[in-house]
């Protein structure tokens, strides 16, 4: 596939929206670490460090390069937490706080499925996200983490059961609060 | 059971989609940094790496501390006023010092090649098409000419973004600045540098071919006439025992109909070839019954005398699509490619289209995505794929439309098929629509690699609807093959009221396909038929054996689209004004099988394909004639064999009688039936125009 560089960017445009999702669910939902990503992701794709070869989709391709670039950042953020001596202290990651604006209620059940995502490995989380969010097929969804279809299915079969598991938990407890809420 | 399971999370994961999407940053700001963004926030990286192994703890705690609070420092470059990148110094330095100047000897990224004055904070650093910068004694060897060619090339580029089309890098400053004040003052010292460098060369005269007030010269050429129809050759009476079958394939475009319109009203008389009676007729929509079963379509056929020639008879085959509501498919992924070449300026044309989409824009719900890629010397996103719940934001990036340059169609083509294959909706619509006046300067290299990669993306489920602007340039043959190629169809947009019957009230049908490649054939029976004419259709003909061929292409039927094909039959006593064929000498022709007696008139067949499937179903249908006078037809055959007359009338056919424009009147008003949207009133207005200017039309 001749796509020229050109071609390319405008593409990126034209999946931007779709592309910060995956950003934000690399990213545990947090926003500006998410922008940071997808930043440098851009920024890959233009100095030519990340190089599209036309063997897959532009987006599954470049959906990888994100998901390598959030990855660089986390290690990177791992050295920045141990000067910051918060791993002396022992203390995790801590779960991106809730941006106060959002009062909608899609933004409520974004929260609730962030908590409950946040739960599940990594590699569960998403693929759920590929399929679910960005309507990928399981393979495409392979395809991006670098998975076979085989192990991308048992990531997607487990992490469904475990979501629905932890669905049903929070149907008792928090999620019926905050609708008698409203 | 799966598939129920499912549901939920796939509306939990919605739910969140749609919570992030209205916190999505704008892509120019994630996108396109200059590399002064770029460098420093770099060179943060790697000095906090190197504090961190060497100094110890303390200095990587204050850069942590540093690298956490970078993003102003992005926002701040964001932010810089473009109007600063565009400073030129006002009298022209000698090149070779701006391009030593710039060469930095940074660790990370390549020196600019780029003289400063003009670097702008928004422009990516992609390899520039300049050479890379010599060292300074062979700059000074440089000719003078390649140096003015290189300003010349960036002073052009610049242009093109000023006006907001080359990068795509849709920066909505940069666009809106260049709506508001095109840059003259760019160009007029672009050639003040250009001057500089190369006195008395004829690159001068080159920058000429980029000022403004010449592309208007340009545009007004284009704007004589220079319209583009297929010559249309019509159909002749064909004899049963020579030819019992006749082939077609269905058609549903309406955008002749529109167009002879614009000609009449203009006052002028349309072209014959722009006369496609077939495009006439099923401009309108006719009273058949709804579709049975599961079948996509019904089909119904009426038999009387024909108006124009009562020794004759005419045959009217009628189709209906299902009614589908699109509430039912899983949302439409549309991508929009507008022509804003500056053959669009007239009022006619870019404005209209504008409202006419906005009135498509209102009809769109939340799943809906709609994209828009503008083209005219090259093309731009104007709009990423965007929900249908955000009308505000599609609706303003309508109103940034701006015409200007010339066209390019093909490279905007590729780009919208490729964003169209990117947010590709399973079960849903996916689809380009292409509003252009026609006016391809193709760049595609051809017209086949063009098609071909239309019907490539046909065939996995992306379809194309052409929208015709205007006039003057109007390529009608163009715009129709290509509709044709892309599975789609082809209207023509005088007005907003057509914008409305097409974008609004039809825009089911429109958008959505209900059944491909959809063939009609008909054998005619000897012992009823003397000879046919197939009325309109000339460029739908099929081979005889193309019918039951899957692999030929044929029409589509939308959700409640209707078709009418009208065939003028001669009896078998009467077929002696025809022209003889001498009969064979080693065969027998024309001996009758034993249905020939069976007093049908003709048999009906169709053929049509699942939007998505590659087989062909069969239907046939068996026809008797019940001798029924004109009076007696139903409303809807007096008004397309009227629609039909018509036509014929302006294509000064042979075959039309002694009929006048009178006639035809009459019998459309016999016909008006139900009407309930005005349609056939309007065509009695039409009629008196044609009247009252052509007294050469009878």
């Amino acid at each position: 596939m001749g796509m020229n560089q050109d071609a390319i960017e405008r593409t990126l445009e034209s999946f931007h929206p779709a592309s910060f999702g995956w950003a934000l669910a690399c990213c545990r939902g947090n926003d500006e670490e998410a922008q940071e990503v997808l930043q440098a992701s851009y920024l890959k794709v233009v100095d030519g460090r990340a190089k599209f070869r036309g063997e897959s989709s532009l987006r599954t391709w470049f959906f990888g390069v994100v998901k390598r670039t959030a990855q660089e950042r986390r290690r990177f953020r791992a050295v920045r937490r141990m000067a910051q001596l918060d791993w002396f202290r022992g203390i995790a990651a801590a779960a991106p706080e809730p941006t106060p604006e959002r009062l909608s209620e899609d933004a409520e059940r974004r929260q609730q499925l962030q908590t409950l995502l946040s739960r599940l490995s990594r590699r569960q989380r998403e693929v759920l996200h590929l399929v679910f969010y960005q309507e990928l097929s399981i393979e495409q969804a392979g395809k991006v983490l670098g998975l076979s279809v085989g192990t991308a299915r048992t990531h997607y079969e487990r992490g469904k059961r475990e979501l629905r598991k932890l669905l049903s938990g929070a149907g008792e407890g928090t999620w019926k609060k905050e609708t008698i809420a409203t | 059971m799966e598939e129920r399971n499912d549901s939920d999370l796939k509306e939990l994961f919605s739910a969140a989609r749609k919570a992030d999407r209205t916190s999505v940053p704008p892509f120019a700001k994630l996108f396109g940094r200059t590399d002064r963004d770029v460098r420093p926030s770099r060179a943060r990286r790697w000095f906090g790496i190197a504090a961190l192994s060497t100094v110890g703890s303390a200095v990587v705690v204050l850069g942590a501390v540093w690298l956490t609070v970078k993003t102003p420092v992005l926002q701040d470059a964001e932010l810089l006023p473009e109007d600063s990148s565009y400073v030129v110094p006002a009298t022209p330095e000698p090149v070779e010092s701006e391009v030593v100047a710039q060469v930095q000897p940074g660790p990370v990224t390549p020196a600019l090649p780029e003289p400063a004055p003009a670097q702008k904070p928004k422009q990516r650093p992609k390899p520039a098409p300049l050479p890379e910068p010599p060292p300074r004694p062979a700059a000074r060897n440089q000719p003078a000419v390649a140096i003015a060619e290189r300003l010349l090339e960036r002073a052009k580029r610049e242009k093109l973004e000023s006006l907001g089309y080359t990068s795509g890098r849709k920066s909505e400053q940069l666009v809106e600045a260049a709506a508001e004040r095109p840059r003259p003052d760019l160009l007029a010292q672009a050639r003040v540098r250009i001057d500089g460098v190369s006195q008395g060369l004829t690159i001068y005269q080159k920058t000429l071919t980029l000022a403004p007030e010449s592309a208007d010269v340009r545009t007004q050429e284009g704007e004589s006439n220079t319209e583009a129809y297929d010559t249309i050759n019509e159909n002749v009476f064909l004899s049963v025992t020579e030819n019992p079958l006749s082939t077609f394939s269905i058609d549903v475009d309406t955008a002749s109909y529109a167009n002879v319109r614009r000609f009449l009203e203009q006052g002028q008389r349309p072209p014959r070839d722009a006369v496609r009676i077939e495009e006439l007729i099923n401009y309108f929509d006719y009273d058949y019954p709804e579709p049975r079963g599961d079948d996509p379509f019904s089909s119904s056929v009426e038999i009387a005398d024909c108006p124009w020639n009562p020794e004759h008879r005419l045959v009217r085959i009628g189709l209906k699509g299902r009614e589908v509501s699109r509430h039912s498919t899983a949302g439409s992924n549309l991508v929009f490619l507008i022509d804003v070449s500056g053959s669009m300026r007239s009022p006619m044309k870019l404005p209209l289209l504008r409202s006419s989409l906005a009135l498509l824009v209102d009809g769109l719900e939340t799943r809906d995505q709609v994209a828009i890629v503008g083209y005219a010397g090259s093309s731009g996103v104007v709009l990423p794929s965007t929900s249908g719940a955000f009308k505000d934001g599609i609706l303003q990036a309508l109103d940034r439309l701006r015409a200007g340059g010339s066209t390019n169609g093909a490279s905007g083509i590729e780009l919208a098929y490729m964003i169209a294959r990117e947010n590709f909706i399973r079960g849903g619509i996916n689809r380009v629509i292409l509003a252009t006046d026609g006016d391809f300067n193709v760049g595609i290299t051809n017209k086949g690699a063009l098609l071909g990669l239309i019907q490539e993306d046909a065939r996995e489920g992306i379809f194309l609807t052409t929208l015709g602007f205007g006039m003057g340039n109007y390529k009608d043959d163009m715009l129709e093959l290509l509709a044709d190629k892309g599975n789609g169809n082809y209207a023509y947009i005088d007005s907003l009221k057509e914008a409305r019957k097409v974008l609004v009230e039809e825009l089911s049908g429109t958008l959505m396909t209900i059944a491909k490649d959809v063939k009609i054939q008909v054998e005619f029976n000897p012992a009823e038929v003397g000879a046919y004419r197939l009325i309109g259709y000339e460029n739908r003909l099929l081979a005889k054996q193309d019918f039951n061929d899957d692999r030929k292409d044929a029409g589509e039927i939308g959700s409640g689209h209707t078709v009418t094909a009208l065939y003028e039959i001669v009896p078998p006593g009467r077929v002696e004004d025809l022209p003889a064929v001498d009969a064979l000498k080693y065969q027998i022709r024309g001996a009758p099988s034993r249905d020939a007696g069976s007093g049908e008139m003709l048999t009906l067949k169709l053929r049509f394909k699942r939007p998505e499937g590659r087989r062909s179903r069969l239907l046939t249908f068996t026809v008797r004639d019940d001798g029924r006078g004109f009076d007696e037809a139903s409303a809807d055959f007096k008004f397309a064999s009227a629609v039909a007359a018509f036509g014929m009338l302006l294509r000064e056919s042979e075959h039309v009688g002694n009929c006048t424009l009178d006639d035809v009147g009459e019998w459309a008003l016999a016909g008006i039936g139900h009407d309930q949207r005005g349609y056939r009133a309007d065509f009695q207005d039409l009629l008196q125009r044609a009247k009252s200017h052509f007294a050469n039309i009878r």
